[in-house]
């Protein structure tokens, strides 16, 4: 990435704009917790959807933008694949683990 | 030694070196974090009935949580625009927005050690017999009344961490001593570790002789215990030469030579009691793995042995409540938890009933409506297929204030209102005619506890994982904060030899610091508002 003075200079405003975006996704998450609540009282998948959602749009913003991603080298995706694989695995262990539990003895509650 | 692209891109990937660097370095920390939120999933799907269950939910204070994410987010623009100011060769740019970050890092950091302590030495969870547990804070027992007890514990602060906060703690057993009985050829003056503040090394009376402060203790104990100890290797050598002379002299079986009537014995009496001029008070944790109580004694792992009686409420968890956690009782149980009757004050007792009736009240209302058919689900439905959604709405505070945070967690709010006159209070007077929103005090028979401690990651499983994960990204706050603090401060040379190598330098602590905040966009829902 290679950016004349001019550039730089013209990201600035992008970036503040990308900060008051992080702030009005923050706040929404707030919101949802405090406000809406999706499903029964109190927690529920609904409100997990779409904390979680809430929180990926946020990422995706600090990525693409403060972390340069979206003008980034392939060498860098290729890395980042990688890692996404690698990370879907970690998150299906538990999905594995919870598939085949270990059953209370009689006995013994576990 | 000049070390290649770490200025220009390789014509190849068109990076400069430390860039790849960092970002296979942040491929690793992915799996790091990853690990620990696949960690967070499996706990708290797989929560075991009757040990996690019901998953602590929203028990966080949102707001501080909110506050450190607005704080970390604006450090990360902070750390671009330091990077642009750099790339435009502006210093005093850099500069300022390099302050701010590392401003922003402290303050995340002041206030994420606010919420620690918080947990730590105000928050405690009082686990009761029948599954009611009282959220409160333990008080200390040496103040006057129990907002000056509240304070005297404020001292301990973070040795708190270390789980010795509040020395004092009515969490301890107190119990008056008169006289203390010990093994010479084994114990120790260890117990005098759990002896009163002030009130170590006391007069005391052992046989005829009188000892007073910790060097007469001492020199009456050593030379005791020498003399025991002679008296004992001495006995023990007769019988030992006894036993040699009959099995090697004589060539006498051995179990044979045992059962002589001539064989010596070892008969030296190694306790030694030892009488204070006046009792002396104990502080003990009321755990078996120290000490053993009953009314009139108090007995040490090492065979030490208290005589005397349990002091005044010795045996009573004094605490200041905030509230109840109902949640593991079916709902027709609740208004009968163990955990109302040990509230002091009557009124105080029924107004947080009333309270806690209205929340309920509106939870049933609620559950109902996802019940189309009007029926209210039995027990056992509720537990199967309410499992812990009614959690957190019936964790009601009954200490919220005007401002409607969460009690203790700021301690502005959580500070009680002055008495006026300068008066000093009976002990109990915080418990007769204030209003509901004062402090309400209960006392907790030990004998009624499962377990008590505060809020710390031994608490329960939602607390181990919440301080491991917010833990390790503390840590990647503080190491960010110096790296960058390290350019901000040592950047200058390099700035006037090669600013586009700073630039680089900047741009990759800025992408780790991008993903540290990255991290924290994720743990805000997951651990404060989930």
């Amino acid at each position: 990435m290679s950016h004349g003075h001019e550039d730089h200079s013209s990201h600035i405003k992008e970036y503040w704009w990308v900060f008051a975006a992080l702030m009005f996704f923050t706040g929404l998450t707030v919101a949802v917790w405090g406000w809406f609540d999706f499903g029964r009282p109190g927690f529920s998948a609904g409100d997990c959807v779409v904390g979680l959602l809430i929180a990926c749009v946020k990422a995706s913003l600090v990525g693409l933008i403060f972390m340069h991603l979206r003008e980034e080298r392939g060498l860098i995706y290729k890395i980042l694949v990688f890692t996404f694989y690698f990370f879907a695995a970690l998150m299906f262990l538990c999905l594995f683990a919870l598939s085949d539990p270990i059953r209370p003895v009689f006995g013994l509650n576990l | 030694m000049e070390i290649p692209y770490e200025v220009t891109p390789r014509r190849d990937t068109g990076l400069f070196n430390s860039k790849i660097g960092i970002w296979l370095f942040l491929a690793s920390e992915v799996m790091l974090f990853g690990g620990l939120f696949s960690a967070y999933v499996f706990l708290r799907v797989g929560i075991h009935e009757g040990i996690d269950n019901p998953w602590p939910e929203r028990v966080q204070e949102p707001l501080l949580g909110a506050v450190n994410t607005v704080v970390l987010i604006a450090s990360s623009v902070f750390v671009v625009l330091a990077w642009v100011g750099l790339k435009m060769r502006q210093w005093r740019t850099f500069q300022i927005y390099m302050s701010l970050v590392i401003g922003c890092a402290l303050t995340f950091l002041v206030i994420k050690t606010r919420e620690y302590q918080t947990k730590m030495v105000e928050h405690h969870g009082i686990n009761l017999k029948d599954g009611s547990v009282i959220e409160c804070e333990i008080l200390s027992d040496n103040a006057k009344d129990p907002i000056e007890k509240r304070r005297a514990g404020w001292p301990a602060g973070f040795a708190g961490l270390f789980g010795h906060a509040n020395g004092d703690s009515t969490l301890k057993v107190r119990f008056l001593a008169e006289s203390v009985t010990l093994s010479l050829d084994s114990a120790s003056l260890l117990f005098m570790d759990y002896a009163e503040k002030g009130e170590l090394w006391p007069a005391a009376t052992v046989g005829d002789r009188k000892i007073d402060g910790k060097s007469q203790w001492e020199d009456w104990f050593f030379s005791a215990k020498r003399d025991i100890l002679a008296k004992l290797s001495e006995a023990r050598s007769l019988r030992r030469d006894y036993v040699q002379r009959e099995v090697l002299g004589k060539s006498r079986k051995l179990d044979e030579v045992l059962l002589d009537k001539d064989l010596p014995a070892v008969n030296v009496e190694t306790k030694v009691t030892i009488k204070f001029d006046k009792p002396l008070k104990f502080n003990v944790p009321g755990s078996s793995r120290t000490a053993s109580h009953t009314e009139s004694s108090l007995s040490f792992v090492d065979g030490t042995q208290l005589a005397g009686a349990l002091a005044e409420g010795g045996d009573m968890i004094e605490v200041l409540v905030h509230g109840m956690d109902l949640q593991r009782l079916p709902i027709s149980q609740q208004m009968s938890a163990k955990a109302w009757s040990l509230i002091v004050d009557e009124h105080q007792r029924e107004a947080a009933k009333k309270v806690y009736k209205e929340e309920q009240d509106k939870v049933v209302a609620e559950i109902r409506k996802h019940y189309p058919e009007g029926k209210f689900p039995s027990v056992e439905e509720e537990r199967h297929q309410l499992g812990s959604r009614r959690v957190n709405v019936l964790h009601i505070h009954l200490h919220d204030h005007a401002d409607g945070e969460k009690h203790g967690e700021s301690q502005e709010h959580a500070e009680p209102k002055k008495e006026t006159g300068g008066e000093e209070k009976d002990p109990h007077a915080v418990s007769g005619g204030h209003s509901n929103n004062e402090f309400i005090l209960a006392r907790i028979p030990r004998s009624e506890v499962l377990y008590a401690s505060n809020h710390g990651p031994w608490y329960n499983t939602y607390y181990a994982i919440y301080f491991t994960m917010t833990g390790l990204h503390g840590l990647h706050v503080l190491g960010g904060a110096l790296v960058l603090g390290y350019m901000l401060v040592f950047g200058k040379k390099l700035y006037l030899k090669n600013p586009e190598h700073l630039a680089n330098r900047v741009e990759v602590g800025g992408l780790f610091w991008h993903f540290v905040d990255l991290v924290w966009i994720f743990l805000f829902p997951i651990m404060y508002l989930m």
